[in-house]
């Protein structure tokens, strides 16, 4: 019965180590959430502009994005240092600039500072039909 | 007539019914990050919840037992015991993630954080249980479930390539991130088939004292209801395709997969989102909260029914007057309703084969379904495909965790 345990202990370990992150990996997921988070601002912005979405809700997008902006910035950093975050610092910035323009009832402002935001970190577009293997 | 009024409520109530919190969220994160990629696994999906639901109708129709209390007599204590735990530890999980569904759509509307309307929520949600009557519960709020029509309707009205949709029904693999699709995939098949589904249209049956004359409309209602239900699963998949993966949006939050609505729908589109996320939601948590009272009532033999005043079944009143709370208390404590939603729907696929599994072997069973019992192709199919998301969900659960 030992012997089964210790052998279920060292595969978890074994799976757990081979699962691990390389801080490349970190990197580009954090890079992706942030380009997401900029492309969402950028659309989000466009139809808060045109009215067609609250501001109560446009708010809660672009609080939800600060909190994630700099929970990715973070894991970019602790993994691949200065270097890596600093585009999604930038893209931060920039939402906390939109979140200024909300505060004020600023929409052209919001609208400028997003495009800004989806320039820093381009997102990678999903067509509506993704190419299978 | 009347047996038509009832096929008709009853297909209706499957299509308002057959969305919740899972199904919105894993077709709403399929769309944006894989296109229409994913369609295949809603359709194989689909054929086995139809196949599930008319077996787990057609065993209350025979044999006037519901799946738990059959399970319970057929498989003994000791496996009853083992299903009890898995079925609660994950209903209890999709119970959060439901209250949640409901308090992030009031949040969409509001922009109050969303965990103020949790103990709004469920308090709403046992006072209805505790007051309501079984047709109430299910019929009412799966009629209102209808506004998830919208999704269709936004679809169509987006003009989606028909041709390429029909293509992403034939299997296909990724291109990028296997992990993630096959996560996306055994979510998207865990919300199908959830097993409390099971066991709560196999109690409604007997809730409403369905028999032999009731088989051939129990068939219609699981095909039709769950056939209709499934395309609005698709629209959703297909909305998510055209509108957010093109702009580069990843679903990471509700306040994102709410943005599919807007091209569509304009200035209704949050709103028309965050109702249907709303109802459905609270109409899937009615089903869990009161799937968990009878799964602990029919496995210890206490008087159970919805339609009973609570001081009549009070065991079966307790079971969901605690369950609610502690629901409740998940969706704050483990916090982000999406991650709990996703989690909780890859956990069905694994539970599914503990509860498929006695399901054939008492469809099977002349004891209990008499000449009824299942073809061998129903078998074959319904075991291959439990047996290949419990597999595939063993690979992507940690791998998605453990950051694979």
């Amino acid at each position: 019965m030992r012997v089964l345990y210790a052998s279920v202990i060292v595969a978890l370990a074994a799976a757990s180590a081979s699962c691990s992150k390389s801080p490349e990996k970190v990197t580009t997921e954090a890079r992706q959430a942030a380009a997401s988070w900029a492309a969402t601002l950028s659309a989000g912005a466009e139809w808060w502009g045109s009215g067609k979405v609250s501001t109560p809700y446009f708010r809660s997008i672009v609080t939800q994005a600060r909190t994630s902006l700099q929970k990715e910035e973070k894991s970019a950093r602790n993994s691949a240092g200065e270097a890596a975050a600093a585009p999604i610092r930038a893209v931060a910035s920039h939402a906390e600039t939109i979140a200024g323009a909300v505060g004020r009832g600023d929409r052209a402002a919001a609208i400028v500072a997003a495009h800004a935001a989806a320039s820093e970190v381009p997102a990678d577009k999903t067509p509506a039909v993704a190419k299978p293997q | 007539m009347k047996n038509m009024t009832n096929l008709a409520l009853g297909i209706v109530t499957s299509i308002g019914g057959f969305l919740d919190v899972g199904a919105i969220a894993t077709a709403a994160l399929a769309g944006a990050a894989f296109g229409m990629q994913m369609l295949w696994v809603l359709a194989i999906g689909t054929l086995c919840v139809m196949l599930l639901t008319e077996m787990a109708g057609r065993l209350a129709c025979v044999s006037h037992h519901s799946l738990v209390d059959a399970v319970r007599e057929r498989c003994g204590f000791r496996y009853f015991s083992l299903l009890l735990i898995g079925e609660l530890f994950v209903d209890l999980l999709v119970l959060a993630a439901e209250i949640g569904g409901v308090a992030v759509a009031l949040h969409l509307v509001t922009g109050i954080d969303y965990r103020w309307f949790v103990p709004i929520v469920a308090f709403a949600l046992w006072v209805l249980i505790w007051l309501g009557t079984f047709s109430i519960v299910q019929n009412g709020a799966s009629l209102l479930g209808l506004i998830t029509v919208a999704f269709v309707v936004g679809m169509w009205w987006m003009g989606p390539p028909w041709h390429e949709a029909i293509r992403a029904f034939v299997p296909s693999a990724p291109s990028h991130d296997s992990a993630k699709y096959w996560f996306i995939a055994v979510g998207i098949i865990g919300s199908l088939f959830e097993p409390f589904m099971l066991n709560f249209y196999a109690s409604g049956a007997i809730e409403e004292k369905w028999s032999l004359k009731d088989i051939t409309m129990n068939r219609v209602t699981a095909v039709l209801g769950m056939g209709f239900g499934a395309i609005i699963a698709v629209s959703i998949v297909i909305l998510s395709a055209l509108t957010l993966g093109p702009h580069g949006i990843q679903v990471d939050s509700y306040e994102q997969a709410a943005l599919m609505m807007v091209q569509p729908f304009g200035r209704w589109g949050i709103p028309l989102f965050a109702a249907s996320l709303g109802i459905a939601c609270f109409g899937a948590s009615l089903q869990v909260a009161l799937n968990l009272s009878y799964l602990f009532s029919q496995g210890f033999g206490w008087n159970w029914s919805e339609n009973l005043k609570p001081h009549e079944d009070a065991r079966f009143a307790l079971v969901y007057t605690l369950a609610i709370p502690v629901g409740a208390l998940l969706v704050v404590v483990l916090g982000d309703p999406l991650q709990i939603t996703t989690f909780s729907m890859a956990l069905n696929a694994l539970l599914a084969p503990v509860i498929v599994f006695p399901l054939l072997i008492l469809m099977n069973d002349r004891h209990y379904v008499r000449e009824y019992r299942n073809h061998a192709i129903g078998n074959v199919l319904v075991s291959a495909i439990v047996v290949i998301a419990f597999l595939i969900a063993m690979v992507a659960i940690p791998l998605e965790v453990l950051g694979g």
